[in-house]
C-alpha cells in the first residue's frame, strides 16, 4: 500500500516550487489602449451616468434635500393615516390595543420629526415657496432618475 | 483633478501583473482582459488615492481577485456542469494517488520549455481545480479561505487541489523524461 500522506506532501512541495517559477504573463498590447479607452469613455459619461459620489456638488444636496422632502411626506401621510386608524383602534378590544399602543409612539415620533422639518423649512421659505420648491425638485428627481436609467440602459445594451 | 499621462504609466507598470493574475484564475485570455479592464476602471476612480501610494500593486491585486472570484460565481452554474463536481467522488475523500512517493520529483529549475507547458496545462485545467489551485498557490490563501471565497466544503478544496496538482505533474512527466530528469 502506498503512503498517501508523504506522496501529497511531495506533491505539495513539487507544485510550490514549480509554480514559484513561473514569470508574469506578458498581457496583449491591445489591452493598455483599451484600458485608456474605457477610462476616456468613462470620463466622458455626463453627471448622471456616474456613481452618485461623483455627481456635482449642488445635485448632491439637491438629491439630500428631495429625499429630506419625500422622507417628511411620507412621516405626514403615516400620521395622517394613524389618526384616522385611531378611532378604530379605540374599539378594538384592550389586550389588541395595548399590544399596538407601542408602535404609536413611534409613530408619534416621527410625526413630530416631520412636522418639525416642514415648519423650519417653511419658516426660511414661506408656504408658497416650499411647496415650488418642492414640486421643482420632485420633477427634477423623477426626470434624473427616469433619463439616467433610460441612458443607463442604453448604455449597458451597447456595450454589451 | 486626474492626470490621464500619469494614469497611462501606471497602466503600463501593472498591467502584466493584473493580467497575469486574472489570467491565471480565469484561464479565458478574452475574460481576463475584461477583468483587467475593470480593474484599472476601479483603480481610476480611485485615482487620487493610488497615486501616491505604494499600494496601489496590493490593491490592484486584491480587486483582481474579487472580481474574478464573482466573475466565476457568476457563471458557476455553468462551469459545474462541466467540471469535476459531478463526479461521486468529489466532496471528501481525496482519491488514492495513481504513483509513488519516490515518483514525485524533487525541487528543480525548470526550463523555459516547462514553464510554458505548465502555464498552458493551468489554464486547461477545470475552472474549480484551477480556481483553488491559484488561490492556494499564487494568492497564499489557506484551505479554509479559499473554501469561503469559493463558496464550497473544506473537502472539496483539498479534492481540487490535489487534482490540479496531480494533472500538472502529470503534464509535465513526459517533458521530464524528454530532458532526461
Amino acid at each position: 500500500m502506498k503512503d498517501r500522506q508523504p506522496t501529497e506532501k511531495a506533491l505539495e512541495r513539487w507544485a510550490t516550487d514549480a509554480l514559484r517559477q513561473l514569470p508574469q504573463r506578458k498581457a496583449p498590447a491591445s489591452l493598455a489602449p483599451r484600458i485608456l479607452a474605457a477610462v476616456a469613455r468613462a470620463e466622458a459619461r455626463p453627471w448622471y451616468m456616474r456613481p452618485w459620489s461623483e455627481w456635482p456638488d449642488h445635485f448632491r444636496w439637491m438629491t439630500v434635500l428631495v429625499v429630506g422632502a419625500l422622507l417628511a411626506a411620507a412621516l405626514q401621510a403615516l400620521a395622517g393615516v394613524h389618526h384616522a386608524a385611531l378611532p378604530v383602534l379605540a374599539q378594538m378590544d384592550d389586550q389588541v390595543a395595548s399590544t399596538i399602543r407601542p408602535a404609536s409612539v413611534l409613530v408619534n415620533a416621527m410625526e413630530a420629526l416631520g412636522r418639525g422639518a416642514v415648519h423650519a423649512a417653511r419658516g426660511s421659505l414661506g408656504g408658497y415657496g416650499l411647496a415650488a420648491c418642492a414640486g421643482l425638485l420632485a420633477l427634477i428627481w423623477g426626470s434624473t432618475i427616469g433619463f439616467g436609467a433610460t441612458c443607463w440602459r442604453l448604455a449597458g445594451e451597447r456595450n454589451s | 483633478m486626474n492626470d490621464p499621462a500619469q494614469f497611462e504609466s501606471f497602466v503600463l507598470a501593472y498591467q502584466d501583473m493584473v493580467y497575469t493574475s486574472a489570467m491565471r484564475l480565469l484561464g479565458n485570455e478574452n475574460e481576463a482582459q475584461d477583468v483587467a479592464q475593470e480593474v484599472f476602471l476601479r483603480a481610476w476612480s480611485h485615482w487620487h488615492e493610488l497615486r501616491d501610494t505604494n499600494a496601489a500593486g496590493g490593491w490592484l491585486k486584491t480587486v483582481a481577485r474579487n472580481l474574478c472570484l464573482n466573475h466565476l460565481q457568476r457563471h458557476r452554474a455553468r462551469w459545474t456542469s462541466f467540471s469535476s463536481l459531478a463526479r461521486e467522488d468529489d466532496d471528501g475523500e481525496l482519491r488514492e494517488p495513481d504513483f509513488a512517493a519516490e515518483d514525485v520529483m524533487e525541487s528543480e529549475l525548470l526550463t523555459a520549455d516547462q514553464r510554458r507547458i505548465l502555464d498552458d496545462a493551468i489554464a486547461k485545467l477545470p475552472r474549480d481545480q484551477r480556481a483553488a489551485l491559484v488561490l492556494y498557490h499564487f494568492e497564499d490563501l489557506d484551505y479554509a479561505d479559499i473554501a469561503v471565497q469559493l463558496k464550497v466544503s473544506l473537502g472539496k478544496v483539498k479534492t481540487d487541489i490535489f487534482r490540479a496538482r496531480e494533472a500538472l505533474r502529470k503534464k509535465l512527466q513526459p517533458t521530464r523524461r524528454e530532458v532526461g530528469v
